[in-house]
């Protein structure tokens, strides 16, 4: 209701309140599956970065004996959790390295990508004209390909492996931020208080940094949170297709691709990491989603 | 040195193209030869419609605009006149501000009071963070509201403290000329009233001059001098705030003046009260109504020849379609006492 | 009486808690009458009409001992007869026209489109007629040429007669008009108001008029009332309420305004010291006290009721001391 006057009073917090309240900011009011998911990407994060600190894992030793053997078992003092793959070697522990593996590229491409991305986007809305033009042609023909061929075709130039195809799928993800950020710019280059910059003298950079720039945070942390999901989906699709990591390298995408010829004799090997690939790009695609509501004006939410 | 002049405007034109269709594109006049001038420690009001071009002016004096024709230029202490496009930015905005209309997009909602307090000061000198803060705390003393807002985002605060804020911030470089883009018009009628009384505080305090954009005559009347009128970006009237609106002479300043309302003005103020059951079915049947000029505002076209008015105008003759009338200036007598006044009517 | 209002109340359920925004607003309105209604934002001015058209969100709760409005008890309305009662009894023009037009379709097809839903069974060409009639009705001048406009081609002014036409198109027994001419220039809003007369006396039609501004109601309606922090605390003939003020709010908002008799030009206008109590917060005495200038210890402890001020029984006032 727009009719209602707000609270003119300044609220204060103690510290201890503050924790909690940034707590509470970091869930999702009325989202229960939001909620979950977040849960669920929290749990991620410890399995990929405090589990190999705590446990001795070794996803490259091989076992002769062991080959292809599903469900729990141990020898020779190794403990398998998850049986082995078809050279040995503990499915449990590749899959954790693969998390953390998988989290750090995704990491990785969304910091890159975001910066340049909102960057190109920033000086594109504020500045207009030809550099708008140059800038905006460029994501057409990088939009107009399908993005996994695109990054195909990065790889195919540059050659295969893991450095080559993460630089591919940034490439191939920068569009999204430079769109979303543009059309922001743009709105915001509209509006009063950027005028009034110009009516103190302020320089269009300095305009573009602290007037346009805190505005973007919003819509490019939502399109963070997809482009994380999309990143580790390319990733293991490069991967899969051989054109990521290199064996031995745990990597979900390249584990699946290898477990492919055991489908029958071994299903566990490719619905394993399969499924560590659909939850945690499902889990990011629905906290995105939650994020988008939850910032976006229109829908009610935003204060 | 009273009546110093602070501000010369002269003969500002404005042109834009326009595309009227596919193939052809004609040009129109925004602002058309208009000449005024700044008194130091004195408020001019530009009155008119939308359309009328008195925010375009406005953007011109502030250099966020290039005028088509003519000149605007300072007039320091020493009665130098410089043109305010020789002035360097830093130096020029530091003499002028601007309070915009609407307190709720002239803040970045991303960012603290004091941040948008202190935001004008980033071209003269560097800041620490508790300096900026005191700073922002002694302007915002200054309009009236207390330091716990120095750490709000502006969505907390309400129309009239937004507004406060935004005239703490084009104080924040002491200039000498503030002007004034319909402050008023967004806020409450008891919020108006606060707002009026502050701006007139730091008029007395500070000496400061003021541009007062405006269409709410009962306000300029108050809070002005001297009033000009624009219509179609020509000016029709211009002379005292008082005399002007208490006796309006051009055709166009009379039907502003006779469309405005007023509560004096009542609905039934003629009607004789009796005491009977019937007066207020009888009341209501009564015809009402408001003199109004006919038609609207049309943007005049580059190199018009007739009077932009005259098509609305109630006492029109062939004349004023065939030229345009000069810009002149007449001297009233009211009162017994002689006035001057400027107008732009052929039956003046 | 074409609406007759007893003891109305409006909330809002906010993560189960229950808001109230409209307190016991009582009054009724005959045929041809013009109410008025002033008030800062925030007061819950425009609630009231939302309850009146049954656009409120669901989140409302509307209780009340009587809601009437041409013989319908609009609290037992379905979703059905609320449709139909929208299009034919009340009707409803806001403050900004083009926020009410359609941006892609033209005035002609808008306009068609409602008359066909309206009165069902006629051609085309009918349908254009009474268009082209209800647009030269509104005094739009060359209204064949402007059916084939797109609403963003049209001025504020001519926008806002679209939306009349569009709103007598049902020959409505009772129009709301919320802040109608804010968003217009002067001159435009007189020609504005004239024209809601004009239709007002030709189909003796009640209006409420919603506006911030006092000058425009007090000339333009015959009774004003005058709501704060979602209470009605004066209510009267025009001459009463502008000429004769009881309650300290409406004498405090009519002194803030500039152009009274005895102030000197650039002198300080009068102002209501403090800020409006905000409309949910519930109290024990008269919501208005922290800034009244006169108030006493019964303004604390006992909410005033509405009482009879003068001869007229329709002058009423929301305060404790008289006189």
């Amino acid at each position: 209701m727009s009719d209602f006057s707000s609270q003119t009073q300044p609220a204060h917090f103690s510290g201890n309140q503050k924790f909690l309240t940034k707590v509470k900011l970091l869930f999702f009011r009325n989202n229960p599956i939001a909620n979950f998911a977040l849960v669920i990407i929290l749990l991620l994060l410890a399995i990929g970065y405090i589990v190999p600190i705590i446990l001795n894992l070794d996803p490259f030793g091989t076992s002769s004996e062991l080959l292809l053997s599903p469900g729990t078992m141990s020898s020779n003092e190794v403990y398998y959790l998850l049986g082995t793959d078809d050279l040995g070697r503990d499915l449990f522990s590749r899959l954790v390295i693969g998390a953390r593996s998988s989290l750090n590229i995704g990491f990785f491409i969304v910091l890159v990508s975001a910066f340049v991305g909102t960057s190109m986007g920033l000086v594109a809305g504020v500045y207009g004209g030809a550099i708008d033009a140059f800038i905006m042609r460029l994501t057409d023909v990088i939009m107009s390909l399908p993005s996994i061929l695109l990054a195909i075709v990065i790889v195919a130039v540059l050659g295969g492996g893991l450095v080559n195809a993460v630089i591919a799928v940034i490439i191939v993800s920068m569009p999204r931020y430079i769109r979303v950020v543009r059309s922001v710019a743009m709105s915001e280059m509209k509006k009063q208080y950027v005028v009034a910059a110009q009516s103190f003298g302020i320089k269009r950079f300095r305009i573009l940094w602290s007037e346009i720039l805190p505005n973007c945070r919003a819509p490019v942390i939502v399109q963070s949170t997809l482009g994380f999901s999309e990143a580790v989906l390319d990733i293991a699709a490069l991967g899969f297709l051989g054109l990521g990591a290199r064996p031995p390298a745990a990597d979900w995408g390249a584990m699946l691709a290898d477990a492919r010829t055991y489908i029958e004799s071994a299903p566990y090997l490719v619905v394993l990491p399969g499924v560590c690939i659909l939850i945690t790009v499902l889990c990011f695609n629905i906290v995105g989603d939650a994020l988008r509501d939850r910032f976006d004006p229109k829908l009610g939410d935003s204060k | 040195m009273q009546n110093q002049k602070l501000m010369n405007i002269e003969g500002i034109g404005k042109n834009y193209r326009v595309s009227k269709s596919f193939f052809g594109s004609e040009e129109i006049a925004a602002l058309d030869n208009v000449s005024l001038e700044l008194f130091m420690g004195k408020t001019l009001a530009i009155v008119g419609e939308s359309g009328s071009g008195k925010t375009t002016l406005a953007k011109i004096i502030m250099r966020l605009e290039n005028s088509s024709a003519g000149s605007v230029s300072l007039i320091n202490k020493a009665k130098e006149i410089t043109n305010i496009e020789q002035i360097p930015k830093a130096q020029f905005y530091s003499k002028i501000q601007m309070v915009f209309q609407d307190p709720f997009s002239s803040l970045n909602p991303r960012k603290k009071i004091w941040q948008i307090i202190v935001a004008p000061l980033v071209n003269c000198k560097t800041l620490t963070r508790e300096e900026s803060k005191d700073v922002a705390a002694k302007y915002l003393e200054m309009v009236g509201l207390s330091a716990s807002f120095l750490d709000c985002y502006p969505h907390t605060l309400s129309g009239g403290q937004r507004q406060r804020v935004g005239i703490a911030r084009a104080l924040v470089l002491q200039p000498e000329i503030l002007i004034l883009d319909e402050p008023l018009s967004a806020l409450d009628v008891s919020i108006q009233a606060q707002i009026i009384n502050l701006l007139l505080k730091l008029q007395r305090e500070l000496g400061l001059t003021y541009l007062f954009i405006s269409h709410d005559l009962s306000v300029v009347k108050h809070f002005s001098d001297y009033v000009a009128v624009l219509y179609a970006g020509q000016l029709v009237e211009y002379g005292g705030a008082i005399d002007v609106i208490d006796n309006p002479m051009h055709p166009y300043t009379k039907a502003l003046v006779e469309s405005s309302f007023s509560f004096k003005n009542y609905r039934g103020k003629n009607v004789e009260i009796r005491n009977d059951e019937n007066m207020e079915t009888e009341r209501h049947e009564k015809k009402w109504k408001k003199q109004a000029v006919e038609g609207e505002i049309e943007v005049s076209k580059l190199r018009s020849s007739h009077c932009n008015f005259a098509s609305r105008c109630e006492s029109s003759t062939d004349a004023c379609y065939q030229r345009k009338p000069d810009y002149l200036e007449i001297n009233v007598r009211e009162n017994l006492r002689e006035r001057k006044r400027n107008i732009a009517c052929l039956h003046v | 009486m074409i609406l007759s209002i007893k003891n109305l109340n409006i909330g809002f359920y906010d993560n189960q808690v229950y808001k109230p925004a409209i307190r016991n607003l009582s009054f009724e309105l005959a045929a041809g009458e013009v109410l008025g209604v002033v008030g800062e934002s925030g007061c819950g001015k425009s609630i009231t009409n939302y309850a009146l058209m049954g656009l409120l969100p669901s989140n409302a709760l509307v209780t009340a001992d009587r809601l009437e409005l041409c013989g319908k008890k609009l609290l037992e309305l379905n979703k059905k007869q609320w449709r139909d009662f929208r299009g034919n009894d009340v009707a409803m023009i806001f403050q900004d026209p083009m926020n009410a037009l359609n941006p892609t379709i033209t005035i002609e097809k808008q306009l068609v489109e409602m008359l066909s839903k309206m009165q069902k069974g006629k051609s085309g060409k009918e349908y254009r007629q009474m268009a082209l009639k209800l647009l030269d009705k509104v005094g739009i001048p060359a209204a064949h040429l402007r059916l084939k406009n797109y609403p963003y081609e049209l001025s504020g002014g001519m926008a806002q007669r679209v939306v009349i036409a569009m709103a007598l198109a049902c020959k409505p027994s009772i129009l709301i008009a919320d802040e109608p001419t804010t968003a217009l220039d002067v001159t435009i809003q007189a020609q504005i108001l004239n024209l809601l007369d004009q239709i007002r006396i030709d189909s003796n039609m009640a209006v409420i008029i919603v506006s911030h501004d006092i000058g425009i109601i007090s000339e333009y309606a015959d009774r004003i009332q005058v709501m704060y922090s979602g209470e009605v605390v004066e209510s009267g003939t025009a001459r009463q309420v502008t000429t004769n003020p009881y309650h300290p709010y409406t004498k405090g908002l009519l002194e803030s305004l500039p152009g009274q008799g005895d102030k000197v030009p650039k002198s300080d206008l009068n102002t209501i010291p403090g800020v409006v109590i905000p409309i949910e917060r519930q109290v024990e005495g008269c919501r208005y006290v922290e800034r009244c200038p006169n108030a006493q210890d019964i303004c604390h402890t006992t909410p005033p009721e509405l009482i009879q001020i003068s001869n007229n029984l329709s002058d009423l006032s929301r305060c404790h001391l008289r006189g």
